[in-house]
């Protein structure tokens, strides 16, 4: 207090500064179309199971980033209007993903039975005729599909575009809007990953039901695409941008990839302890299969990887205002990747790890990291670094923890 | 009727928020390390302008943590798979097989954990702050009773090294403050 903030000047990206990056960018999206190609022509069930991973990891970063977005206008949040734009520029990525949905898309088209077993007509699955075959049916999963994106669409276009109107003029009406977009976003947002969830993972295998599967899924976005946005920052910050933003903020960070890492583990654990006490066929396929054969190392791992291995160091107020952070919030987004990976790739090979999916996986994440990263690159210099004419700006100056 | 003869300190009295934060800059800058301030509300940077450190409530909680976390430990893996060994979901439990069901006994070592850090805060906190206490020496001082509602005092007491009746009080009246006033406490 008493000490008087300078707005700091508005910071515009100078795409030189990541010319290099942008080249690494692109080079991995095209290794990765070509080998996810190779990959199609040799084995499309693979390339099937593999896209689909690498898609739903693009899904899930952007997809937390815009609720981070929404969450920053509906609780009109001060502390995190410096690095809010970073938040715009990912999530308005969600259309670059829903264009990678094609894909997949195109796959069921040519394919039906390739990825879902439920397309088919089952005649003899005494589930399907019931009311099940009413939700999971092709005609309606299109419906919802394009729902998802179309809605996510344009609720984050309509949330960066206001954001970038305001730097010009800085008018607070822009922040009356996003406000309003921003509370419709926050249902949009858990709408579209419980049934993005449902329609495109746990149908994988339709006789698998669980309740906790949304906000499972939506707990390991939240926080892995906070770990994407302390990257972002930092990254920013070592080419000199970002001075605003201080040790503070990476601790309020820091504090909210530690909160998600143990809401991961809560719910995890929840989905856990009430299939296997219930012990019902249906629910228990899921941790019969990952459970089993050499599946079963990789998932005790992803409990110790995901949830303990960063318990502990996020604890420290040291490690989330150092650079230390950089390591913690990388883990996460690895580990996202396994989560995801152990969700999907079992399902492709139900007899133990499968090396080639392994590989394949890691293809389609190049392709789909690759692509989002040049999108990403071309948000950042069409508008400036922070919102500079936010009204909240100087609140978020102050932050202290 | 006790004689109130001991200095505890000398206090001064501001007007606001941002005189009493300057001064405690300066204070801070003197080099005093047993002072005060106290005032109706909370003082954003307070703690900054005081020079104060990080508090060490939080490492005492994680110790609590710690123990809570070791306690439901042994709790669950002494009486379920040493003393009287049980299966649960049909998974042996003994020290033979490995601890196979003890993701089954979690609930018990998360929540052991919860309530020892609790604790931990709310007593560490308490003992930190040495409460519960019946009085204070200030409350000698007529004038302080205003502190709960405009006034802002900051307080330096006689055990600080540093501390002498006649330059803290010069000290004290170079910042501004008013009513600068020793405060007696009981033999």
């Amino acid at each position: 207090m008493s000490h008087h903030i300078a707005i700091p000047n508005s910071e515009k990206f100078d795409s030189k500064k990541a010319a290099s990056l942008k080249t690494i960018f692109q080079l991995m999206a095209v290794i990765g179309l070509i080998g996810a190609g190779i990959v199609g022509f040799a084995s499309p069930k693979l390339f099937a199971f593999s896209w689909l991973f690498a898609f739903f990891f693009g899904f899930t970063i952007c997809l937390g980033c815009f609720f981070w977005n929404c969450l920053h206008h509906a609780t009109d949040s001060e502390w995190s209007v410096v690095i809010r734009r970073q938040m715009e520029n990912v999530s308005a990525l969600l259309k670059v993903v829903a264009v990678l949905f094609i894909p997949i898309a195109a796959i069921l088209v040519v394919k039906p039975d390739l990825l879902y077993s439920w397309i088919k007509p089952h005649l003899e699955d005494s589930l399907m005729q019931g009311t099940k075959g009413k939700y999971l049916n092709i005609s309606f999963f299109w419906v919802r599909a394009i729902g998802i994106f179309g809605l996510l669409f344009l609720l984050s276009t309509v949330l960066r575009n206001r954001s970038i109107a305001q730097d010009a003029d800085g008018a607070a009406k822009h922040t009356f809007t996003m406000r309003k977009a921003a509370i419709a976003g926050i249902p949009v947002m858990a709408l579209s990953v419980t049934f993005g969830g449902i329609d495109w993972l746990k149908s994988l295998n339709h006789h698998w039901y669980s309740t906790m599967w949304g906000v499972y899924l939506f707990a390991g976005a939240a926080g892995s695409s906070m770990a994407v946005i302390i990257l972002v920052c930092k990254w920013l910050k070592s080419l000199g941008y970002l001075k605003p933003v201080t040790e503070e903020h990476f601790h309020t960070m820091g504090k909210f990839i530690f909160a998600f890492t143990v809401f991961w583990g809560y719910i995890g654990y929840s989905q856990y302890m009430l299939i296997t006490y219930a012990n019902i066929d249906e629910e228990t396929i899921y941790f019969r299969l990952r459970n089993t054969e050499s599946w079963t190392y990789l998932s005790h791992f992803l409990v110790f990887g995901r949830f303990f291995f960063m318990f502990v160091p996020l604890l420290f107020q040291g490690v989330k205002k150092s650079s230390k952070i950089i390591f913690c919030a990388s883990w996460i987004i690895l580990m996202q990747c396994l989560d995801l990976f152990m969700i999907i790739i079992p399902e492709y090979a139900p007899g133990g790890f499968s090396f080639t999916g392994l590989i394949a996986c890691g293809i389609a994440w190049l392709a789909v990291v690759g692509i989002l990263g040049t999108f990403f690159l071309r948000h950042l210099s069409e508008g400036y670094l922070f919102p500079t004419k936010d009204p909240r700006l100087a609140e978020s100056l102050k932050l202290t923890n | 009727m006790a004689e109130f003869k001991k200095l505890f300190a000398l206090g001064a009295e501001f007007n606001s928020a941002t005189e009493i934060y300057n001064a405690a800059e300066k204070v801070r800058d003197a080099g005093y390390t047993v002072w005060d301030c106290h005032s109706p509300f909370p003082i954003h940077g307070m703690d900054k302008a005081m020079g104060m450190k990080k508090s060490w409530l939080s490492a005492f909680v994680f110790v609590c943590g710690l123990t809570g976390f070791l306690t439901g430990l042994g709790l669950v893996t002494i009486t379920s798979f040493g003393i009287y060994p049980t299966i649960v979901n049909g998974k042996p439990n003994d020290w033979e097989h490995g601890l196979r069901a003890l993701q089954f006994f979690f609930p018990v070592m998360y929540e052991l954990t919860i309530l020892f850090s609790a604790f931990g805060a709310v007593f560490g906190m308490i003992i930190r702050n040495g409460l519960p206490r019946l009085h204070h020496p200030l409350f000698n001082w007529s004038r302080f009773g205003k502190v709960t509602d405009d006034k802002f005092f900051l307080v330096i007491e006689s055990r600080d090294p540093q501390f002498s009746e006649t330059k803290t009080k010069a000290l004290l009246e170079t910042l501004g403050g008013a009513h600068i006033t020793p405060v007696y406490d009981r033999e």
